[in-house]
């Protein structure tokens, strides 16, 4: 540790980065600093109160964390959504997140090479398969034995969940169009009881960083802390090199407000996406007049999110009842997110996991009779097909914080500048048309009028706002994650993404925090990451 | 007497403010007869035995009891116990005028409680009843679906069932196996 540095590592955020950078550099030294600090409250997980108020209400303990569409300033050709898409909290987005556990494809790591448009990742398929291995380790992802769509050197540590009645009437669609029905990669532990209930598990069987965050303070780490309702404003300098620590909000009751300081050898910011841009465009001075490592514009650039396809139809009768068994998709097809698509767009297909519907209690609280309801329930069925739409980080899209005006959290608040350009709306229809032949190819279901719908941006999945680059010109870190021109600033999030191909980020985020942590810990062989099967 | 104007009296669309508190054994017997006409409304749940079929909601009892227990004494906020207590009141002020079985006239009678499709999306006009039908009667209908009253309708699970673990379970029981006895050939 620096001679002058309070701690060794200071993590920002408390979410599945920055909980799985923490336990993989406890796990090289268990003796190592390392204070994390959270904007967000502490929010009891497991609780059985709150999770009956979420099943009868819809009510999340955590609704109040999200962003609130007003306080963002939208500006481009198309509207962006961030309410419900991130949590601030302990724990970070993983309180809600819904656990589809992906991994990118080989080709998803070469976008720039292979099209021409957004960017290269500086580390390969190969370089980080056995991360992934670790990544799926940690999160417990259950899946099927038999899956090509990426080669793996380790099975999924878990079996995958069983197709549902509501699955299997989709598989002559698929078969038809040359489509491949997969079973969705889920992280689920062992103890999943199948409630639905997965943005507040009753059991903890979904994964959370608050999980691991718990466990690594009762681990017994003697130099570990974490500080919730500390609201970093700013990363101080020592010089154009060198970040001395932070400055923060206590906003705890015993805190009062105050500003405090906390001195570190190495910064690493996990504050997702949004803040991590944010964070570095507010701070700096006197050594860069625009933010640390923005001296040619990019941090905050690049903006890009999945935009949502969906697809419906309707069959006339429901003679067996089915109804969406599961709050979650078990079938997914990854053969639109190939490379022969990959200049247009990929995407990535699932069954819409709340269809065929079934909200008995709704029609219930209706005043709808028991023979209405029967009636409902063997009459017209309707199903989907929702697909992730991959677009591509472009410079001119892009956040930057708003002045002087700050969250409930004391965050920054934001203005988002998304323009989505001709050819990318043409070439999403395109694939909406594939999906839609698909759908026809479903026995006795004809398609909804005005059911396919390219939808607009939302703040889910965002990254690419601190992109990974071989250049500062071009970006803002380098492959370690380092911010360009700084010892030992370092960024751990979606934002480093320079593309997010077509499918859920966070397992690929975990992978490259296993792998920032050893590069941290200076190479040395790295503890192989135990399930936290059981642990949870 | 509780009278008409009770139930019909104008109340704001949020939660009526109380204390939490343990809830008494007549309060408890009260809510749960709303509980059990919920089911003999929509025939979920039976006991069939050689001569009748009764329909009978007792299996879900503890379910329920833990339901009603947190709302009403767990210091998360907010506490039901103004709900149920204006719950119970309405009942009785239904039952009292005699119109009807005062249970089909909460459920279904959309005069008296007001357009709300279910909990919490409260009508323009949000009264005594109307409460007891949001807070009260539409949870009271969620708990039962969730709690297995959905597989009335067809499905086999369903968004808050507690379905069980899809690994194969271990045994149960202390199987018995037969030891050799030393000396003896079997």
């Amino acid at each position: 540790m620096s001679a002058v540095a309070d701690v060794e590592y200071l993590l920002i955020g408390s979410g599945v980065a920055a909980s799985t950078v923490a336990m993989r550099l406890l796990a090289h030294d268990p003796d190592t600093s390392i204070l994390m600090l959270e904007a967000g409250d502490e929010i009891p997980s497991k609780d059985r109160r709150a999770w009956w108020d979420f099943v009868v209400t819809g009510a999340l303990p955590y609704d109040y964390t999200y962003d609130d569409d007003a306080q963002v300033s939208y500006t481009g050709n198309t509207p962006w959504r961030m309410n419900g898409s991130r949590v601030t909290a302990y724990g970070g987005t993983t309180m809600h997140w819904g656990g589809w556990a992906l991994r990118m494809k080989p080709e998803d790591f070469r976008l720039r090479t292979n099209t021409g448009k957004g960017g290269d990742w500086l580390v390969g398929y190969d370089e980080l398969e056995g991360y992934y291995c670790e990544a799926e380790r940690h999160l417990s992802v259950c899946g099927d034995p038999a899956d090509t769509s990426v080669p793996r050197s380790e099975p999924f540590p878990l079996p995958p969940y069983p197709w549902l009645a509501a699955d299997l009437e989709m598989f002559e669609g698929f078969a038809a169009s040359g489509a491949t029905p997969a079973r969705m990669p889920l992280a689920r532990f062992r103890k999943c009881m199948t409630t639905g209930t997965c943005r507040y598990c009753p059991l903890g069987a979904r994964f959370s960083g608050q999980y691991v965050n718990d466990d690594l303070r009762a681990g017994g780490y003697p130099n570990f802390e974490i500080r919730t309702q500390a609201t970093v404003t700013g990363i101080r300098l020592d010089s154009r090199r060198r970040a001395r620590g932070v400055s923060y909000i206590d906003r705890s009751a015993r805190g009062n407000g105050e500003v405090r300081q906390v001195d570190a050898a190495k910064v690493i910011i996990c504050a997702g996406a949004f803040e991590s841009p944010k964070l570095l465009m507010m701070s700096g001075r006197p050594f860069y007049d625009h933010g640390i490592g923005n001296d040619a514009g990019n941090v905050g650039r690049y903006l890009v999110s999945h935009s949502f396809l969906s697809v419906s139809g309707t069959a006339p009768s429901n003679p067996d009842r089915v109804t969406s068994e599961y709050g979650f998709p078990t079938l997914m097809s990854r053969s639109l997110d190939d490379e022969t698509r990959q200049a247009t767009g990929k995407i990535f297909m699932f069954r819409n996991q709340n269809t065929p519907g079934g909200n008995w209690a709704r029609l219930m609280q209706a005043g709808k009779t028991r023979a209405q309801i029967d009636a409902i329930a063997t009459g017209p069925r309707h199903i989907g097909i929702s697909a992730f739409y991959e677009e591509f980080g472009v410079c001119g899209n892009y956040l930057r914080p708003i002045a002087g005006r700050f969250d409930r959290f004391g965050l920054p608040l934001m203005e988002i500048h998304f323009d989505r350009t001709t050819e990318v709306t043409k070439n999403a229809h395109l694939r909406l048309a594939e999906m839609e032949e698909i759908f026809r190819a479903i026995p006795d279901y004809v398609l909804d009028e005005k059911g396919s719908k390219f939808e607009g941006a939302a703040g889910f999945h965002a990254s690419g706002t601190c992109r990974m680059s071989r250049t500062p010109e071009d970006g803002v870190t380098d492959g370690d994650l380092r911010v360009h021109g700084m010892d030992n600033l370092y960024v751990c999030s979606n934002a480093v993404f320079p593309s997010v191909g077509a499918v859920n980020p966070t397992l690929t985020l975990t992978a490259l925090a296993f792998r920032l942590a050893d590069h941290l810990a200076g190479g040395r062989p790295a503890p192989v990451a135990a399930s936290r099967e059981g642990v949870a | 007497m509780i009278s008409r104007a009770y139930y019909t009296e104008p109340l704001p669309a949020s939660l009526i403010y109380s204390e939490p508190r343990a809830l008494a054994a007549s309060e408890i017997d009260a809510l749960w007869e709303i509980f059990t006409a919920i089911n003999r409304a929509w025939s979920l749940f039976h006991t069939r035995d050689p001569a009748h079929t009764v329909l009978d909601a007792s299996n879900l009892r503890s379910t329920w009891l833990e339901f009603v227990r947190l709302r009403a004494e767990s210091t998360s906020q907010p506490s039901y116990v103004g709900e149920y207590e204006n719950a119970i009141r309405v009942v009785a002020a239904l039952r009292a005028e005699g119109d009807g079985d005062p249970f089909e006239r909460l459920f279904f009678d959309r005069d008296l409680v007001g357009a709300s499709p279910n909990a919490h999306e409260a009508a323009p006009m949000s009264t005594r009843a109307a409460h007891a039908k949001d807070y009260v009667v539409d949870e009271f209908i969620s708990v039962m679906v969730i709690a297995s009253g959905f597989k009335e309708f067809g499905g086999r699970n369903y968004n808050g069932f507690l379905g069980g673990s899809r690994f194969n379970r271990v045994t149960k029981i202390a199987a018995h196996v037969d030891l050799p006895i030393p000396g003896v050939r079997s």
